[in-house]
């Protein structure tokens, strides 16, 4: 079988395109390939207008089976080949956009789903969703890109300490530290001093010391889902007098002014506090990451809803117990033993890539007191209950290879494919109505 | 022993007076005016009550009420920090606040900003909820003399109460009202025309003509000639707004020249000749006037079906009007016979009309019904909005009081509301379907420094949707249910904020006042 993948953003424009809308879509086309190529053969396409087709004419001479995997939200994948294509896509909100709006009908995702007659997502949460619209029986598989492997390897080697012991990291990039920023530099205009961070400076290469009860999130901060504010208020209220409480925002974006700007003028308003605030922009090397890894005790997310969330995965297959809401693909993989859970509550919003901004779908809001007590009690099983924490971590990793592991997706896509094969995925016209 | 009340006098001052007020609609400031006006009978029934219309007027009154041997109190229905602090007139603080702590830090200077000085100076503070004299306790010490007195106006509903049985379903009710009425089944509302028309071949084709000929030699000599004639002659003084000779060189720049050099040279020029070569002006378009009706005349609606009713100023950041909107909106998008009623106190509507109106599409298409009530209600025409009613909505971030809450209970309105802040004195299950909320960090609101220093609440979104299902089922299918809370809003009202109860409170605090050392004062409240 021939299985033709393609993602918008490319290792070409990565780098570019880091932050921007989709660009996680690379990612998970790259952790999913080693487990489709035990599938079959699997070519990446740069432009499937040109190839697609002719690589399908190809296979179909041959006797070939050819699917075309496109790692793209519905209303951007195309419909009008003759190679059976699905859309690899990710979904956080409770019902899948089913009207056409701003003169595109493949904003009407029921349009695309129709026509590819199949597709691919990462969590239970959005099969259903899916099948509210389609109908119970439309074919489409939770597969999570699969980190687990490559993480859980990693997770074993790291020492299994209760707390961080001055872990050292290099960061090429900017590095803000709320112990040694002169926070008045990001207040409002009219009390600012001199001695905020000069973005215009080449970056530099810094010498991060992390110890402590480390709380880690890595996000893309103009992501509006992120909900960054209420991770760093509640930290900073409930730690305000702990001194060896530190959490680390790993940032993805590609602008470090535009990053961080935002966040900056947060630590000046969530003053004051004795707790430490790390703000990491910048690459930072396997190895560094990997410490980074090592020196955090949980993975925060405080998100409205997430498709899958990389990040969190990676960390809980390492062992990180993490602290976050048990909401849309997070309750695939979440549960009171591996995470302290944030309580939240349900709000009307907009499709995100609806211009009108038209209230039609749900997103999950965080209960900002739940989230202070989660920390609380995570920081008490960090300092006082370390068999309790050695059991979140092993139960962190189980959960994970269950949920993301290259066996669990190797498995599942082997069924999927072989039913659509069966069946064949020719477009079906007649669809099934809801 | 209570002193005599004969010789009392108390002086009375806020910001906001009657004069003022319809300037004032929806300042912040504008609360204290009605706490003032509800408080004046039951200070009337304790002493004699002097309104001044400034501080100024404080002490000359107060020396001469001292000198024929009269009591005197100044009660400054201001914040603390616009207090006077330099009176010889014996002073109290009536405190309208909804937050958890009170301002404790001196800052630009001014020692009234922390209101502790402000409050340890006067001995002792009115407040209108438990929950404000829980915040200055704990910045004061719990012996700290607090009366918790909120305003009495039981007593001015007994008129709905006696001629009107609040019902679930209202039968159908006309209101009115002098200013204007939005009814969401007459505003043509769509989600798609929240999107700019996608322009006709039509359009396209003005504004391809609309665009300059392409710059050939031949065009660039002609304006050069017109831009340099102009230039020679100039010709700017005559213009209906002179210019300067060196604009026409501009224009000539611009328009003819300045594509033939490259970016760098362009700055160059830039550079040294500003006059010539600098950018030009940005001209920004007119913003497009809004087309909004008259709101003089008086207009009129019908309602019926299980109505809620709101009454808030869009412009205070407190009232959290989007989410009551939407959560009606999404819970009732298939039910015909819910209407929500927006009663709106701001005077200014194009203050909030767009962002309205554009909330109104988002939600589009509902089956419920949205009326917007802009402008002014006379008595009979509030009254009949009181009865109008079947449910009272609140879903604030944090209150200090909420009159029309209390107003709509006292007139039987079960009601959906939030047990925070000022609420949790009279909000309970027993006349309230509660909704439930989270804290969330906030500023004191004349902090410039704009630093988290306390909390107000989030409404949980998913529980107001459930309180409006709920209530709503009750409304059609428990009659009875309906009956009990609607009893029983009025009971709590009666124990609240009726005048006898809200009389024995203040006339304790003043009776223990004068004596010195001070006991433990603090006056709870009875219900709740």
């Amino acid at each position: 079988m021939l299985i033709i993948v393609h993602s918008q953003t490319n290792q070409r424009n990565i780098a570019q395109n880091l932050g921007r809308s989709e660009y996680s879509y690379y990612f998970v086309l790259k952790e999913y390939r080693p487990v489709l190529e035990r599938l079959g053969r699997v070519m990446e396409v740069s432009d499937p207008q040109t190839e697609v087709d002719a690589l399908y004419q190809d296979c179909l001479s041959r006797g070939e089976d050819c699917v075309f995997l496109s790692f793209s939200p519905p209303h951007h994948t195309p419909v009008h080949f003759s190679c059976p294509t699905l859309p690899v896509f990710a979904w956080e909100f409770s019902t899948i956009p089913n009207e056409p709006f701003a003169g595109e009908p493949r904003n009407d995702w029921r349009t695309v789903l129709r026509a590819s007659g199949a597709a691919i997502t990462h969590s239970s949460y959005t099969v259903n969703a899916v099948r509210e619209a389609m109908g119970a029986d439309y074919p489409i598989v939770a597969v999570p890109a699969p980190v687990w492997d490559r993480f859980a390897a990693r997770g074993a080697q790291l020492q299994r300490q209760p707390l961080a012991n001055q872990v050292k990291l290099k960061i090429k990039g900017v590095l803000a530290d709320s112990r040694q920023l002169d926070l008045q530099a990001f207040g409002p205009a009219h009390l600012r001093t001199e001695g905020g961070i000069d973005f215009e400076a080449p970056p530099s290469e810094h010498e991060l010391v992390l110890d402590g009860v480390i709380y880690t999130s890595v996000f893309n901060p103009s992501d509006g889902r992120k909900n960054w504010e209420d991770m760093l208020s509640a930290f900073c209220v409930t730690f305000r007098d702990v001194e060896d409480a530190t959490l680390v925002f790993k940032l993805t974006h590609h602008d470090a002014e535009e990053a961080l700007t935002d966040i900056l003028h947060h630590l000046y308003k969530n003053q004051s506090y004795r707790c430490r605030i790390v703000l990491i922009y910048g690459y930072l090397a396997d190895a560094d990451y990997e410490r980074l890894v090592q020196a955090t005790r949980y993975v925060v997310n405080t998100a409205y809803g997430e498709g899958q969330c990389l990040p969190l995965m990676e960390f809980m297959s390492c062992g990180k117990p993490a602290v976050a809401p048990r909401t849309t693909a997070m309750i695939d993989y979440l549960d009171d033993d591996n995470a302290f859970i944030i309580d939240t509550t349900d709000e009307l919003t907009a499709w995100p890539h609806d211009p009108r901004k038209a209230f039609r779908t749900l997103r999950y809001v965080t209960n900002w007191t739940s989230l202070c007590a989660a920390y609380r009690s995570s920081y008490e099983v960090a300092k006082d209950d370390p068999q309790r924490y050695a059991q979140m971590s092993a139960h962190a990793v189980a959960s994970l290879e269950r949920f993301c592991s290259q066996a669990t997706a190797e498995q599942r896509l082997k069924v999927f494919f072989a039913q659509l094969f069966e069946t064949s995925v020719e477009p079906a016209l007649e669809s099934p109505q809801v | 022993m209570v002193s005599s009340w004969d010789a009392m006098n108390f002086i009375l001052y806020s910001d906001v007076n009657d004069s003022s007020i319809s300037q004032s609609l929806g300042r912040p400031e504008y609360s204290y005016y009605f706490v003032l006006k509800a408080y004046r009978p039951v200070l009337e029934s304790l002493g004699r009550v002097h309104v001044v219309a400034a501080t100024a007027e404080v002490d000359p009154l107060y020396r001469q009420l001292h000198a024929a041997g009269e009591d005197c109190l100044f009660l400054s229905f201001t914040p603390p920090q616009k207090t006077p602090d330099d009176l010889e007139c014996p002073t109290i603080c009536v405190v309208a606040w909804e937050f958890d702590s009170i301002p404790n830090e001196q800052r630009d200077d001014d020692p009234r900003q922390d209101w502790t000085q402000m409050l340890a100076r006067q001995g002792r503070v009115i407040t209108l909820s438990s929950h404000t004299a829980r915040a200055i306790r704990r910045a004061m010490g719990e012996a700290f003399p607090v009366l918790v007195l909120p305003t009495p106006l039981w007593e001015n509903f007994a008129d709905i109460r006696s001629r009107h049985t609040s019902a679930p379903i209202n039968p159908g009710s006309t209101l009115d009202i002098k200013g204007c009425i939005f009814d969401s089944r007459l505003l043509g509302l769509s989600a798609d025309d929240l999107l700019p028309k996608p322009l006709t071949a039509e359009q396209l084709a003005e504004i391809e003509a609309l665009r300059p000929p392409p710059l050939t030699l031949k065009r660039r000599f002609v304006i050069a000639r017109h831009y340099l004639r102009m230039w020679a002659l100039d010709l700017g003084k005559a213009q209906p707004e002179p210019v300067h000779r060196t604009h026409f060189l501009k224009l000539w720049y611009w328009e003819g020249v300045h594509d033939l050099f490259s970016e760098a040279a362009r700055e160059r020029l830039a550079g040294y000749l500003p006059a010539i070569a600098g950018p030009l002006p940005v001209v920004v378009p007119e913003p497009v006037p809004l087309d909004l009706p008259d709101t003089t005349a008086r207009v009129e609606t019908q309602v019926d079906g299980v109505v809620y009713v709101t009454v808030f100023n869009p412009l205070d950041g407190r009232k959290n009007w989007h989410r009551l909107i939407s959560a009606f909106c999404w819970a009732f998008r298939e039910t015909a016979d819910a209407t929500l009623i927006l009663k709106i106190t701001q005077s200014d509507l194009s203050s909030y009309y767009t962002e309205l109106m554009t909330l109104l599409a988002q939600l589009s298409p509902f089956a419920c019904r949205v009326v917007v009530m802009h402008g002014y209600l006379d008595d009979p025409q509030y009254a009949r909005l009181y009865e109008a009613a079947s449910f009272y909505v609140n879903a604030s971030r944090c209150e200090g009081l909420c009159l029309p809450l209390m107003e709509f209970m006292a007139s039987g309105k079960p009601v959906i509301a939030p047990n925070h802040t000022a609420m949790e004195d009279y909000i309970d299950e027993d006349v309230a379907f509660v909704v439930k909320s989270s804290e969330e960090l906030t500023i004191w609101p004349q902090d410039t420094r704009i630093i988290y220093r306390t909390l107000r609440y989030r409404p949980d979104w998913g529980s107001l949707k459930a309180a409006y299902e709920n209530s709503y089922r009750m409304a059609k299918e428990r009659p009875q249910d309906y009956q009990r809370m609607s009893r029983a809003a009025i009971e709590r009202m009666h124990d609240y904020c009726a005048f006898a109860p809200v009389q024995q409170r203040l006339s304790d605090f003043f009776g223990l006042a004068p004596q010195a050392p001070m006991p433990v004062a603090v006056t709870d409240n009875a219900s709740c």
